[in-house]
């Protein structure tokens, strides 16, 4: 059935490709390939790109200075330069957020927020042509000519919830790690350093049985009031810590890594031509020239302070990667 | 083909409400207490919308009462337990106590899951398609509630809605919040505040112009990394959600004008009751309805409190069988809906809808033939209303603290009602012109129009200026064209006196300005062309277009010739339409260029054809979705809300 809106949605519009998803890994993946003059559309559920390299506040700082890192990295890492005042801006998530916005579409992509990217359309010889959006006003089809590239983190594929929590106040060094129970879950929680602000994050982790947000909310809230009232009565040092902010995005990991799921839905043609003339991005020949682009699949990215909690595990039985698993 | 990630699920509940902001967390909480099952449908991963995940976890008017007074003392305790403290309420506090409720009454929340359609049959909505990453999803429900606050769900179910202001298909403005912490000196406790500034215009319903609005929103944001060092404000991030203060209006059993509002008509199926005042937030003001921007200049009404009440009817979207809009879609007009959106009342507003919704599932009835005295009866019991809500005449708003009016009760019904006490009431009000009380005494001179005016005419010669812009003011906002010569005299001084001090004030010769117009007045066109060729400030500029739009026809060969030279010498102004700062100041300033335009536009339409086709062109390929829809809908010659579905 038709959504009855009075909208003029824009006609559609083609796109060489379309990322779904805005996470870290679709957002380089994009950025590279709206470098290379391709038309290119990221499918965005939330307000901001970066996901949990940005929303959860892991700290990716190295994301933009590692080697080896790609022509659109750099171009993050210079917008991120221009407008940090002081150099540890640079390893502010926030800043990353905004910087990774702006170079995307300063190198000619768009941006769709707010929509959930849940189906891919193929013809009958089993090409990509179109991907199914969800948004406020109903459903709309996002046609790429060339590939779809999914990059999320997938609802099902996820065991372990990790939550940061922002606390100002704290006395340095705080260092903190342990485990509490809380409502017949064990949940495992530390602690990094202050720096000199008295700033930190505590990260909270806990196994779930299926990946469900109402879930992990249900745990969440309370279980930080628990475990506040509890350290406090513990530890002196921490009678003056305030709690600010839940960071935004919970991490899941698979198997004790990041749990990115790059894979791409594939036209029968997908060689991809160098950039246009003029441009000196170096030329993607095929997509799997994007994998070492992205600065992320290898194992270059700072590990999440959580990870080492964490039991190692085996990877889900009859999950498809068809990229690289990430390290 | 279409492969979707997973297959098909089918979800079933007693009440599914769309949306989980501080009024669907409420409308579920509330009916999930009177024991049906309830399903939540929530685009965010958060509970509680606005007040947490939109950074505006504060509260601004609205009325007290309900199970929200439960709620905020439970988020006290929590916040007390996390540390620092929120405006009003800590957000995360909030999230978690919301999450907790519903929780314990066993509703059932699907996170980032979008509404996509509404099967309906037969004027009963029968499921909806909804969708998270891992595909759609059919929920079904015997009563569904609105609480999305854009109409989602009723737009989607085919229901009559209307969206944007008349003059260019605009809604109010919308903001980008910034997520602060704040050290505070004194007591030490750090806050977790906000900076509710206005971003500019969005069209919410439309996700490409959606978009297009985060990303300038979040490029105001920018500057926060250069500024001076010591700033005790520290941003952190952005806000999960955009700040949306206007999305479609529903049109129901009852729609709400802004005279029910201001005159505090009371109503016999009352379920709810709000408080705040006509907050606009746009200073394009000229592109208003005249009623409003005499409101807010001659009156100077603009923080003005209003109370109201909210009958049943107005949650009920016409020609559906099973849907309550809770949320600020509600049928209301367009300049109630600037007040009738805070987080109180919308809170109130959910629980009085979960409650019928509950009341109507539990007895297997229709929404339109529950027991409505005992819905009210809950809720006076839980709070939402009074008991004396049920037995009032009228809300009274327009009563004075000084003078012959001092301490008494007005209720604009019972006066009206009463020819001795109108004559009585009317008799008094001229002396509070010229006073601080005087837009309220404008208020009610316009209200008894009928009665006769000598006294205001004999003020219109007055030695005292002050008494004489007023009486003139006040004839004026009566249609009397009587006060023209006094209008001339403030146009022409500029008269600069702003009432008192406000973040929405404007000068007096504004508010003269627009009574020409209102009026329709050629008179003031030298003094208008003289303001024209001297520039003004971007705010101001719209009322004297408007103006000349609005005696066109009067206006003889050589004066139209003498305003279309003016008017492009403005044009060819680059800075004109870009030193507009909105509400709240950023700092940053906004782009209404496209906005003056359209008012030139309607200039040149007469004046000049040719340049009309020059105009038009360029905003044909602009890149924003707001700016090419509110120019296709003046080509096209709509001048009216477009009520949709039209079929």
């Amino acid at each position: 059935m038709a959504h009855p809106n009075n909208l003029n949605l824009p006609e559609s519009e083609t796109w060489d490709y379309v990322i779904a998803d805005g996470g870290l890994a679709g957002v380089i993946a994009a950025g590279e390939l709206a470098l290379n003059a391709h038309a290119v559309l990221i499918v965005e559920p939330r307000t901001a790109l970066g996901r949990e390299g940005t929303r959860s506040r892991c700290p990716v700082g190295s994301l933009l200075t590692q080697p080896g890192r790609g022509a659109f990295l750099r171009r993050v890492e210079q917008t991120a330069k221009a407008m940090a005042r002081r150099p540890e801006d640079l390893g502010n998530p926030f800043l990353l957020e905004i910087a990774l916005e702006k170079a995307f579409l300063e190198a000619g992509g768009k941006i769709l927020y707010g929509a959930t990217p849940f189906a891919v359309t193929t013809t009958d010889a089993g090409s990509v042509s179109e991907i199914e959006v969800a948004t406020k006003s109903g459903k709309i089809s996002c046609a790429a000519s060339r590939d779809i590239l999914m990059t999320a983190i997938r609802p099902g594929s996820e065991r372990t919830v990790v939550h940061g929590i922002l606390i100002i106040g704290a006395k340095n060094p705080l260092e903190l790690r342990g485990e509490f129970s809380f409502r017949g879950r064990t949940l495992s929680y530390r602690a990094p350093a202050a720096d000199p602000s008295g700033r930190t994050q505590i990260w909270l982790s806990w196994e779930v049985p299926d990946f469900d947000l109402w879930e992990v909310e249900k745990v969440l809230g309370q279980s930080v009031v628990s475990l506040i009232r509890d350290i406090r009565s513990r530890h002196d040092t921490l009678k003056d810590v305030e709690i600010v902010y839940f960071w935004d995005e919970p991490l899941g990991f698979v198997d004790g890594g990041y749990a990115v799921e790059f894979r791409w839905a594939r036209n029968s043609e997908s060689v991809l031509p160098g950039p246009a003339d003029g441009t000196r991005v170096p030329p993607l020949n095929q997509i799997e020239d994007l994998v070492p682009r992205l600065g992320l699949l290898g194992s270059t990215l700072v590990p999440h302070p959580g990870r080492s909690d964490l039991p190692s595990k085996e990877p889900v039985p009859g999950r498809e990667m068809s990229g690289r698993t990430p390290r | 083909m279409i492969s979707s990630l997973s297959p098909g699920r089918v979800l079933e509940a007693d009440v599914v409400v769309v949306g989980l902001g501080p009024a669907g967390s409420l409308a579920a909480l509330a009916a999930a207490r009177q024991g049906v099952r309830v399903i939540g449908i929530e685009k965010d991963f958060a509970l509680g919308g606005t007040g947490t995940r939109g950074g505006v976890h504060s509260y601004y008017y609205g009325a007290h009462g309900g199970m929200q007074e439960e709620i905020d003392a439970r988020v006290k305790d929590v916040e007390n337990i996390l540390g620092a403290r929120g405006g009003s309420f800590h957000p995360e506090a909030k999230r978690a106590v919301l999450t907790d409720l519903l929780s314990e009454e066993g509703v059932r929340v699907l996170f980032s899951c979008i509404l996509c359609e509404a099967e309906v049959k037969d004027g009963t909505i029968r499921s909806l398609v909804v969708c998270d990453q891992g595909g759609p999803m059919v929920v079904r429900g015997r009563v569904f509630i609105d609480s999305s606050g854009d109409g989602d769900l009723a737009a989607a179910a085919g229901a009559l809605h209307s969206f944007g202001r008349g003059f260019d298909g605009a809604s109010h403005s919308y903001s980008f919040v910034p997520r602060n912490i704040l050290q505070r000196v004194k007591g030490g406790r750090w806050e977790v505040s906000f900076d509710n500034y206005d971003a500019g215009w969005v069209d919410p319903r439309d996700p490409w112009d959606f978009s297009r609005a985060v990303i300038e929103g979040r490029q105001q944001m920018q500057d926060y990394f250069s500024e001076e060092p010591g700033r005790t404000v520290e941003v952190i991030g952005t806000s999960s959600q955009l700040g949306v203060r206007e999305g479609r209006h529903v049109v129901g059993d009852h729609v709400m004008s802004f005279s029910d509002f201001l005159e505090g008509r009371s109503y016999p199926d009352v379920i709810c009751t709000a408080s705040s005042h006509y907050d606009n937030h746009t200073r394009d003001l000229a592109n208003e309805p005249l009623f409003c921007q005499m409101w807010l200049t001659a009156l100077a009404m603009y923080r003005k409190g209003v109370d109201c009440q909210i009958p049943y009817r107005s949650i009920l979207a016409k020609g559906l069988n099973n849907l309550l809009v809770a949320c600020r879609a509600l049928s209301v007009d367009r300049e109630v809906s600037m007040a009738v959106r805070m987080q109180r009342d919308m809170q109130k507003l959910g629980e009085a809808a979960g409650t019928a919704a509950a009341l109507a599932v539990k007895a297997g009835v229709s929404l339109r033939e529950i027991d409505l005295p005992r819905l009210q009866e809950m809720l006076v019991g839980s709070g939402v209303i009074q008991r004396s809500d049920l037995s009032t005449d009228g809300v009274p708003t327009y009563n004075f603290t000084r003078g012959p009016l001092e301490g008494q009760r007005l209720v604009c019904a019972r006066v009206l009602a009463d020819a001795e006490e109108r004559r009585r009431v009317r008799k008094l009000l001229p002396q509070y012109l010229g006073t601080p009380d005087e837009g309220k005494a404008m208020f009610w001179l316009r209200l008894l129009r009928e009665e006769p005016r000598d006294d205001l005419l004999a003020l219109l010669s007055s030695p005292d200026y002050r008494q004489r812009r007023s009486a003139a003011f006040a004839l004026a906002f009566m249609g009397d064209v009587s006060a023209e010569p006094v209008l001339m005299e403030c146009l022409r001084k500029r008269d600069p006196e702003c009432p008192p001090p406000d973040i929405k004030t404007y000068p007096r010769w504004v508010a003269a300005l627009i009574f020409f117009r209102a009026l329709a007045l050629p008179s003031a066109f030298e003094e208008a062309l003289q303001i024209l060729r001297e520039g003004t400030d971007d705010r101001y500029l719209s009322f004297v277009l408007a103006y000349f739009c609005e005696i066109l026809d009067a206006l003889d060969s050589g004066q139209r010739e003498r305003l279309l030279e003016a008017v492009k010498t403005m044009q060819g102004e680059p800075r004109v339409g870009r030193q507009y700062l909105g509400q709240g100041g950023s700092g940053k300033k906004l782009d209404i260029r496209w906005n003056i335009d359209l008012w030139t536009a309607r200039l040149y339409r007469e004046l000049s054809p040719a340049d009309l086709e020059e105009l038009s062109l360029r905003y044909a390929a602009d890149p924003r979705p707001f700016v090419r829809a509110a120019w296709k809908r003046f080509l096209s010659g709509v001048a009216a809300p477009v009520l949709s579905p039209t079929n």
